[in-house]
């Protein structure tokens, strides 16, 4: 019996405890949340100020005006974290002499030289977010000291990083991929083609030798940069890809041929059709159905007795959108009188372009 | 020392250890919980979803939603389906066989025309009258099935059937979904190269009492009555930290049916889901996990702490009665479908930790419950132990219920706090006390009555009456 006593006591005394410590969080919280509204207010000026700060008589950029109090309270962590992070937010959305502006303000407030300590911290998520400020910022003078992390262990770190060099130099930055030996996730290629899509067009090279690399994203991410820039030149390298080892690889090569395609690509899929997995055969029927030019249609024909529908429906596709006589070769077919191509043909005769 | 005391102190210390046991499990799910929603806020303060949005490189994913006799609400429903910012998006709605004016209501809103449509039964279903589709070019997305019904579990898979993309989301119909809620779930399918990851779920949070215009959460806010609170605070408890804790250590093995997503190659290689169950949702995730292990391919079940999806709760004890009852026997269902993985080293975690759990804890509680409870006013009556033991253990229990409940609420403010104002956390708090005196002992009794309900093999959903939500009110 004392021992559910004590076990009683314990628990309810720390739900007490629990309860207290919610509500001194929840007043503490209240004057946060009035010092942040004053704050917030105090920083919107000073951005406002900082954006459209205009360059001195001489072509320089002269030092934007901060007050006292912001200087003061530039030693208080909660306060200096949301500055940062209005900067980095209003940097994003300017560009121009407007970013220029804010870049000054940060390094005039010292910034940097904090963001420089955090790449010092043992925290991932501090270094992380120290390699997003420098990237954001644009401190090129940094770019030694970030590049080093774009293969770096930590999955968070290693993809600011890579985030980070292509924001300071562009398509230049890619150059990690010749080293990189960690995945790069589909979650990153998608992040990375994004910040590209936003950096100026200069010449991109390098294609090539990453689209024969032994790390398997990587040719993954290639041959998407081949596809988003349309990389015509690239078109063998590009086929030679469909002869790689990993299945991944040859999906996306044959998803990048869907774009980048010559007089013979489909003849070039179908030589490779029996080979392939099945979600890769797939893949060269729907990239058939939309390259067309298939020369012999008999070949089509022939996958048409499998047993799967999904394929068999595929097939149909590329028969009917890969030759101006699919249609007619496939209505002429017998088995087209037969389930399950009489239910398929009515709605593929829909999708013809 | 007679016989008789003998087994009333084999039976007590039993109870005790067995109580000790489950305590021990809440504690762990609750530290590995915080890392874990620790974990996931730090990564996310780095995560732009809107990268994702329009991004032609996202995966393809079909919202399923099956709908019977949803005329009332159907139209804003889909509305809010239609309006999700994704890319690469299709919507099928599965028409189950409604006895009301459903499908009228769609053809009509939607103009839809009945389209050629070659449906691959890859899974068997119940027959597929018709496939309709959009004349209107805004709303191509929009794909509306008219089916024999069937139930839930085969108008979804009527909706895998004809889904054309890679992943599938399940949703019941009438869910309000966050306007990221699609990218979220999606995110965690891009980020392994390691692990397969075969299926995503995200926190169900209630919405009675909150604001909804045309399919739009605009206010959350904590439900007025005292049943869908405590549902409140009971979805905080299971969401923030038993799945979070689950999904730390891999063993998740439920994605609610109300909102999940899943990788449809391996949904099909299942089977699709199963329709002679009713916890067709658990029953799912279960025999994906079960074949990924017995496949050998590393694979993950993940899950995102943020509130993506707003349900309505029951808000009567009957509908209530009847919910946590047909919960009670899927789960039964579902472990004993798949009894082969239990404490079988082979299946990994899931069979040395996940599937014990549930088996102990999750089916045997509150049999354990009511059982011991009886045993113990009847062995008191009996003078074969003291009164004073007897509420001393009950409070013992009570005031652990009490301390678990008041950290998750503390969990929620730190992370998500969506009630707000301090009146709202005290009564959350004030649920969380009377939660065990007058919620928990009607759930226990409908797990009971699950349980008899199994051995009477009754295999129904039960009806679902809902009251709809709040919606705002017009600005004179």
């Amino acid at each position: 019996m004392i021992y559910f006593e004590i076990l009683l006591s314990v628990f309810l005394g720390l739900a007490t405890f629990l309860i207290t410590f919610l509500s001194f969080y929840l007043f503490i919280r209240k004057i946060w949340r009035r010092a942040y509204l004053k704050w917030d207010r105090m920083i919107d000026m000073l951005l406002r100020k900082a954006i459209f700060f205009h360059e001195g008589n001489n072509g320089q950029l002269t030092s934007i005006p901060i007050t006292r109090r912001l200087k003061d309270n530039l030693n208080n962590r909660r306060f200096s974290n949301r500055l940062v992070k209005k900067i980095i937010l209003a940097k994003r959305n300017v560009s121009g002499q407007y970013g220029d502006n804010l870049r000054q303000l940060y390094i005039q407030l010292g910034l940097d030289k904090k963001a420089l300590r955090l790449l010092e911290s043992r925290k991932w998520h501090l270094q992380a977010y120290a390699i997003q400020q420098i990237g954001t910022m644009g401190l090129k003078e940094h770019l030694a000291r970030v590049y080093r992390y774009t293969n770096c262990k930590n999955n968070l770190i290693r993809m600011e990083a890579q985030i980070a060099v292509l924001n300071l130099i562009g398509f230049e930055g890619l150059r990690f991929l010749d080293i990189i030996s960690y995945q790069i996730t589909d979650w990153q290629q998608i992040r990375l083609l994004k910040e590209l899509s936003t950096v100026p067009q200069t010449e991109l090279t390098g294609i090539d030798k990453w689209l024969s690399s032994e790390n398997a994203s990587v040719t993954i991410f290639a041959l998407k940069l081949a596809r988003n820039y349309r990389r015509y030149e690239l078109y063998e390298n590009i086929v030679s890809c469909l002869d790689h080892n990993n299945p991944n690889v040859r999906k996306q090569a044959i998803a990048t041929l869907t774009d980048i395609y010559v007089e013979n690509t489909s003849e070039v899929l179908l030589a490779r059709f029996e080979r392939e997995t099945y979600q890769n055969q797939i893949a060269i029927m729907n990239a058939i159905a939309v390259i067309g030019d298939v020369q012999n249609v008999s070949t089509l024909l022939s996958y048409l007795d499998t047993e799967k529908a999904q394929m068999k429906f595929a097939v149909a596709r590329a028969i009917i959108n890969g030759n101006k006589t699919g249609l007619e070769c496939l209505v002429n077919d017998q088995r087209s009188k037969t389930y399950p191509l009489i239910d398929m043909i009515p709605q593929l005769k829909t999708e013809i372009r | 020392m007679s016989w008789q005391s003998f087994l009333v102190d084999i039976f007590t210390y039993g109870l005790l250890a067995y109580s000790v046991s489950l305590l021990s499990c809440y504690l762990l799910f609750a530290g590995f919980s915080i890392g874990e929603i620790r974990n996931y806020l730090r990564k996310n303060s780095f995560t732009d979803y809107g990268v994702l949005a329009g991004s032609t490189q996202a995966p393809s994913i079909s919202i399923l939603a099956p709908a019977y006799n949803e005329g009332a609400n159907i139209i804003e429903n889909v509305r809010s389906l239609l309006s999700i910012n994704y890319t690469n998006l299709e919507v099928i709605i599965i028409n189950d066989g409604s006895k009301d004016d459903s499908l009228a209501k769609l053809i009509e809103a939607y103009h839809l025309y009945k389209a050629d449509f070659f449906i691959d039964g890859q899974i068997e279903t119940k027959e597929v009258k018709g496939v309709y589709r959009s004349r209107k070019i805004v709303y191509k997305k929009l794909i509306v099935v008219d089916k024999q019904n069937g139930g839930k579990a085969d108008a979804l898979n009527v909706g895998i059937n004809v889904s054309n993309n890679n992943y599938i989301v399940c949703i019941d119909v009438d869910c309000i979904l966050e306007q990221d809620a699609i990218l979220k779930l999606a995110k965690p399918f891009l980020e392994n190269t390691k692990e397969r990851v075969i299926a995503t779920g995200g926190v169900i949070r209630i919405a009675n009492s909150c604001i909804v215009e045309n399919g739009r959460l605009l206010k959350v806010k904590l439900p007025r009555q005292f049943l869908p609170r405590v549902q409140t605070l009971e979805y905080i408890r299971a969401f923030l930290l038993g799945r979070m804790a689950w999904s730390r250590l891999n063993g998740l093995l439920l994605i609610s049916g109300a909102f999940g997503a899943f990788d449809k190659d391996i949904v099909i290689k299942c089977g699709g889901y199963n329709h002679k169950t009713v916890g067709e949702d658990m029953e799912l995730v279960v025999r994906m996990r079960r074949y990924m292990q017995e496949n050998r391919i590393p694979h993950k079940v993940s899950f995102i702490p943020d509130p993506l999806c707003w349900t309505e709760a029951p808000s009567t004890f009957k509908i209530l009665g009847r919910q946590r009852n047909r919960w009670t026997r899927g789960t039964i269902e579902t472990l004993q479908m798949h009894k082969i993985m239990f404490l079988n080293p082979k299946y990994g975690i899931l069979g040395m930790l996940s599937y014990p759990y549930w088996l102990f804890f999750e089916f045997l509680a509150p049999l354990v419950e009511f059982f011991g409870f009886i045993a113990f006013i009847i062995f008191a009556c009996f003078g074969l132990i003291q009164w004073s033991f007897f509420f001393g253990l009950l409070l013992f229990i009570f005031s652990f219920g009490f301390l678990y409940s008041v950290f998750a609420i503390l969990m929620e403010v730190f992370t998500y706090n969506q009630y707000k104002t301090n009146k709202n956390l005290l009564l959350l708090i004030l649920t969380a006390f009377l939660e065990p005196l007058i919620f928990h002992p009607f759930v226990v009794w409908s797990a009971v009555k699950g349980n008899i309900d199994l051995l009477r093999k009754k295999n129904s959903w039960g009806e679902m009456t809902r009251q709809g939500f709040t919606k705002e009110k017009v600005q004179q």
